[in-house]
């Protein structure tokens, strides 16, 4: 069900989440929609059904917390969303008043109160604040193009970085021109991030995934 | 007036069936083609020569203007190698193929596929036919207009990615898609494209009256037999049969009677097949028009291509059916394709 940011809560973590990518000051421009994603299936009809499993594989490639599906148990329990923007009100209320199955470009989602970026949420960072005052990566070219084939990111790849990367961080994976080409997660911290011969960053999600895993017949039409 | 399709046994001569033969066509296919394509051998040599080289002599790519300027685009693509060719679209280019004279430079360059660069996968560009490009530009969609726009038939985006970049992700759009099978790539290649303005309905175009949203522009990009297509799958030759053409041709009706009713008085209709046949095409307009006289629907000049048929068989179309546009690839390097233009008065 899409509907808009309704509670405290909702509006705080994605508040924060701005804030600490240092675009908080778009936050309030966004027209920013939720859809909660803690809805029994049992309840969906066949063409939902059908839809969901579908968009399984293509979500597993696109988010950047690859988990198990949890039980429909679990999914009653959780207030998990994702986030959505549209691109006027008129959109996000009509999303709200007909329930279509998709409206607008996500951004990310929030599980257990925590926000988690997607790449349209990174392209979102780079045009807003082009400080780089944010944990990232630069790649040399022939690591940047390892990643677009889901590759992990070897220590020695790394030509620049944010200066504060914690251990267990996400990050924003840029090639050598500054575009984005993924999301990784640090291993270990800025002073051991660029170690020679060692993975120190995971790709939990990059462009270049969905077409190596999913051959699309549509595409050329 | 109703037209009745007619099973096809009519046309059938020696030389059709001597060309059915030749390029492995069934015969009521070549009768039929011989009948409304200009230089229809000329055309079979054509597809036989794409599908014997398994390259086709045209692609096309549409620069995304919501993340790249075409002329940037232009010259990284060039850099790593590639010829790109303007065409009457801006930003739409034609990726040219190399000849033998030339193969040198393929080796040089070691080009990889234009549907693999980071600049594909980046969003940058849509692999995207030239024809499918000029139906979209046929809507009259200007970027600061805040308009509503319905795409009756929407996966894979194409054309949906198209249209939101022409609104400059402004104002909105209704995408529908029947086959849920077919909404995740719709919904891929609008986000790797970047577009907000879309909602996507899991619904049959015929059943957008449900939603009780008014339109300023609709895309009909009607479910087809895909004869235009022949180029891009040698299979067609020999898979479909009359009846398809009937089928698609009664869901074709069906469709833009239902879009007619959700435009706005002053809006646009483009109605576009990639299909050569005239019941898919002239036939379904003709009798959209002709049915509904009340509504004053006005078949106005599409830009290119050769105009459509004002009569076919026994068939005797409105003379404004003139007004629309028929592309070949042997003629103009394109998908074979229909395009009209309506206009709610």
């Amino acid at each position: 069900m899409f509907k808009v940011v309704s509670t405290k809560e909702e509006e705080t973590i994605l508040k924060r989440a701005f804030n600490n990518w240092g675009i908080f000051e778009i936050y309030e421009k966004l027209e920013i929609i939720l859809r909660s994603i803690n809805k029994k299936s049992s309840s969906s009809s066949s063409s939902e059904n059908e839809y969901r499993k579908s968009m399984q594989s293509l979500k597993n490639d696109n988010f950047v917390s690859i988990e198990k599906i949890p039980s429909n148990d679990d999914r009653e329990k959780t207030r998990d969303f994702e986030v959505y923007i549209c691109s006027n009100k008129q959109q996000s209320e009509l999303a709200i008043k007909l329930q279509p199955m998709n409206s607008g470009l996500i951004i990310g989602k929030v599980k257990n109160k925590k926000f988690l970026p997607n790449i349209n949420f990174a392209e979102l960072i780079l045009r807003n604040n082009p400080k780089l005052n944010y944990p990232y990566v630069i790649l040399e070219n022939k690591g940047a193009n390892l990643v677009l084939y889901g590759r992990d990111i070897m220590g020695n790849s790394i030509i620049g970085f944010f200066r504060e990367i914690k251990e267990n961080q996400i990050l924003i994976i840029l090639n050598q021109t500054k575009e984005v080409i993924g999301i990784g997660r640090s291993k270990y911290n800025n002073n051991l991030i660029t170690q020679k011969d060692k993975i120190t960053i995971d790709n939990i999600q990059d462009i270049g995934t969905y077409y190596l895993k999913k051959e699309n017949n549509y595409m050329l039409v | 007036m109703k037209h009745e399709i007619e099973y096809p046994n009519f046309f059938l001569n020696e030389y059709s069936k001597n060309l059915a033969e030749k390029y492995g066509y069934k015969d009521w296919m070549i009768s039929r083609f011989l009948k409304f394509i200009p230089n229809t051998e000329i055309l079979l040599e054509y597809i036989e020569n794409i599908n014997i080289n398994k390259s086709s002599d045209f692609e096309y790519i549409r620069t995304n203007n919501l993340k790249i300027d075409s002329e940037i685009l232009k010259q990284r693509l060039v850099e790593k190698g590639y010829i790109l060719e303007d065409t009457l679209l801006n930003g739409v280019f034609r990726i040219k193929k190399t000849t033998s004279a030339d193969s040198t430079q393929i080796k040089k360059t070691n080009l990889s596929s234009i549907g693999s660069t980071l600049e594909y996968l980046k969003g940058y560009y849509y692999i995207q036919d030239l024809s499918s490009c000029l139906a979209v530009d046929e809507l009259e969609i200007n970027e600061n207009d805040c308009i509503t726009v319905l795409d009756m038939a929407a996966s894979p985006g194409g054309k949906t990615t198209f249209i939101a970049q022409k609104m400059n992700n402004k104002g909105n759009i209704i995408a529908c898609e029947p086959n849920p099978k077919r909404i995740p790539s719709l919904i891929f290649n609008l986000s790797r494209c970047n577009v907000k303005n879309t909602s996507i309905f899991n619904i049959s175009g015929e059943d957008v009256e449900k939603l009780s949203i008014k339109f300023d522009r609709i895309l009909l990009d009607a479910p087809c037999s895909c004869e235009g297509i022949l180029t891009k799958d040698k299979t067609r030759k020999k898979s479909r049969s009359f009846k398809d053409i009937e089928i698609c041709s009664i869901k074709q009706k069906k469709l833009i009677h239902s879009a007619v009713q959700v435009l706005k008085a002053n809006g646009i209709m483009v109605y576009c097949t990639c299909s050569f046949a005239p019941e898919e095409n002239e036939m379904v307009i003709d009798e959209l028009v002709r049915n509904n006289k009340e509504s004053d629907i006005e078949i106005e000049p599409v830009k290119y291509g050769i105009n459509g048929l004002t009569e076919f068989a026994n068939y005797q179309f409105m003379k404004e059916l003139k007004n629309t546009k028929r592309l070949y690839p042997h003629i103009h390097n394109t998908n074979g394709f229909f395009i009209a233009k309506l206009r709610k008065k």
